[in-house]
């Protein structure tokens, strides 16, 4: 029987990986991430996973080297982190992608450093977007339970091959309690099936070569025909990513079929959208405390709506064209910048709606980083705020923050403000 | 309806472990269609004020993810910690829970609790050394403070209580921070609040 249980969002992704079998697990710890990988130990020593490895390493570059290698194996791998733990895997990130390796890699947000903060933004899963893996977020812990068996069968598809992050809240997802509806393993299985990978290092049968060292163009192997050149292996991974998009809508119909639970078309959500004239787009928790800034924002005549993205890597441009064709305002609540520029879910939207045939204003606010609270009453603000805006183009340029308090800042009063 | 709780204490009193459980309570009771708890994150010390949060909803899913700033119900396993703007981020009609030594009375009169505030109190620092509920030298306020609430929050009995202690603290130390939470009861003491009207 499916069992409905009061986890941390940690700890339902630790769930899934037992519910998915995992065969090898290896992970250093970093607040806020560690407990995902202290209950799968947990799991592993009490015989719960008889199935699986735990490698015990040095580093979190040891720990994606490890996943890399079993994954290589043909097994089916799991590891976590956060921000400066995920920033020293990153070498072997692009490494992941290139070999087409189907590893899930869970993400507790946290702000990077410098400054040191352990509290959450979503800095570090923004920064790994150009890596080549599929990117999903989740809203509340059942989804993060959820979007880990999605992940698995996604990336384990042939015509997709490639990793996955799934990215969650640190602490206001990762360390809060929630219900969480495990399911059946057996159900699982059907849904997620063993994993048959395409490479198989004990098949000596059929050898294939792991990370070879390409040239810039397709050498000549004579009879065995031309091999691909390094460009030819990076043009197949932006296909298969661009191909991933109906394949995740799909997995997400079938898990929905079996499990009952939906989360928009599987790429995106929706809250109110049917007949609002500006919608919020946002990611994670910013996105679930935005459906109360919608409810507020409508109670004072203010027809809103919320579109949360899902899936950010690859970037669903037909979806959000979709989304917003019917209204005149977007307003973005980033949790993180893309330095230099703006908060970058706002700048990524602005691109993919360019030559839309609606073309809304767009604007975007910088929010909660390193932890701050963001509320909805702040949301339900920055909204108002925009559309008041007498000249919205001038005011896009600008990056506009909710939260900062710069006014408790003595020496700025001294030297005159910022 | 959502009804939101904070839980106030000092590092080591438990008072994260204590929201979890009051969690874990509602939702084994199956009169709350959802619950979260979490605790305000980060470094936590041993004896900084530390501040935990729990909402339980009757009938809607809970979206917000925001800290609690005005709680329903305030529960404060510390007296020492208690500041005036903590008294006064209790909302209107909201509860007062406190571990002290002094009577409700009392209570309302030292600290000026305005009448729409019901207030409830129990010595249970006292009632942990009394009965060795101590670890490290530190009385374990927080699980019998937390049963304080089967007075005050409909839904949540004290059967719901004991058995989110025995599944988060297991067999073997659940004994006696039950007979201490049931002692706790027994000794309470409230001044119920008078209601006012209007909204926040």
């Amino acid at each position: 029987m499916p069992r409905v249980m009061l986890l941390k969002g940690n700890h339902a992704a630790a769930y899934a990986c037992k519910s998915a079998r995992v065969g090898v697990v290896a992970a250093y710890p970093i607040t806020p991430q560690s407990p995902v990988v202290e209950k799968i130990s947990e799991f592993v020593e009490s015989g719960e996973l008889p199935g699986t490895q735990f490698v015990k390493v040095e580093s979190e570059q040891s720990a994606i080297t490890a996943v890399i290698a079993a994954s290589a194996t043909g097994s089916r791998v799991f590891t976590a982190s956060s921000a400066n733990g995920l920033m020293y895997m990153f070498e072997l990130l692009p490494w992941a992608a290139g070999t087409r390796l189907p590893i899930v890699l869970c993400i507790a947000t946290r702000a990077v450093a410098a400054p040191w903060s352990v509290w959450t933004d979503h800095t570090d899963a923004f920064m790994t977007r150009d890596c080549g893996w599929i990117t999903f977020f989740s809203e509340n812990n059942q989804e993060i339970y959820d979007t880990v068996l999605m992940a698995y069968r996604v990336a384990e598809d042939p015509s997709v091959y490639l990793p996955a992050f799934s990215a969650y809240d640190g602490y206001i997802l990762s360390h809060t309690q929630m219900p969480v509806q495990v399911e059946d393993i057996e159900v699982v299985d059907q849904f997620l099936p063993p994993l048959k990978h395409h490479i198989n290092l004990t098949d000596f049968d059929n050898v294939k070569g792991v990370g070879p060292v390409t040239l810039p163009h397709p050498p000549d192997r004579h009879e065995f025909g031309h091999a691909p050149g390094y460009f030819e292996y990076k043009f197949a991974i932006q296909r298969s990513l661009e191909r991933s998009l109906p394949e995740i809508k799909k997995v997400h119909k079938e898990f929905c079929e079996i499990f009952g639970r939906s989360y928009g078309n599987g790429i995106y959500k929706t809250y109110r959208m049917e007949d609002a004239e500006v919608a919020i787009f946002a990611v994670m928790s910013v996105a679930s405390e935005s459906r109360l800034a919608v409810d507020y924002l409508r109670e004072q005549g203010v027809k809103a709506g919320l579109v949360s993205l899902k899936v950010f890597r690859p970037f669903p441009i037909e979806d959000l064209r979709k989304a917003f064709k019917n209204v005149s305002n977007v307003v973005v609540f980033d949790r993180e910048i893309g330095y230099g520029y703006e908060g970058v879910l706002s700048y990524e939207l602005k691109a993919a709606l360019y030559k839309s045939s609606t073309q809304p204003d767009i604007k975007g606010y910088i929010v909660g980083l390193g932890g701050r609270d963001i509320t909805y009453q702040q949301i339900a603000k920055g909204v108002k705020d925009a559309l008041a805006m007498e000249s919205v183009n001038e005011n896009l340029i600008e990056t506009d923050y909710i939260g900062l308090e710069l006014d408790k800042l003595e020496f700025l009063k001294r030297e005159g403000g910022y | 309806m959502i009804t939101e709780i904070k839980v106030s204490g000092r590092g080591g009193l438990g008072a994260v472990t204590g929201a979890e459980i009051l969690a874990k309570a509602a939702f084994l009771s199956n009169n709350f269609k959802d619950v979260t708890s979490f605790p305000t994150f980060g470094t936590e010390r041993r004896g900084a004020p530390v501040h935990a949060f729990t909402r339980v909803s009757t009938n809607s899913p809970i979206y917000t993810r925001q800290q609690i700033y005005n709680p329903d119900i305030l529960v404060v396993i510390d007296e020492t910690i208690l500041t005036e703007d903590l008294i006064k981020s209790i909302k209107p009609n909201g509860t007062f829970v406190l571990n002290t030594d002094k009577c409700a009375q009392e209570i309302v009169d030292l600290y000026n609790i305005p009448d729409d505030k019901t207030v409830v109190v129990s010595n249970i620092t006292h009632e942990c050394f009394k009965h060795k509920l101590v670890v490290g030298g530190v009385p374990m306020v927080n699980t019998p403070s937390i049963a304080l609430l089967t007075k005050v929050l409909k839904g949540v009995e004290l059967t719901h209580i004991k058995e989110a202690i025995v599944e988060s603290l297991g067999e073997s130390k659940s004994a006696l921070n039950i007979k201490v939470a049931e002692i706790a009861i027994e000794n309470i003491d409230i001044r119920e609040g008078k209601k006012i009207g209007g909204t926040v």
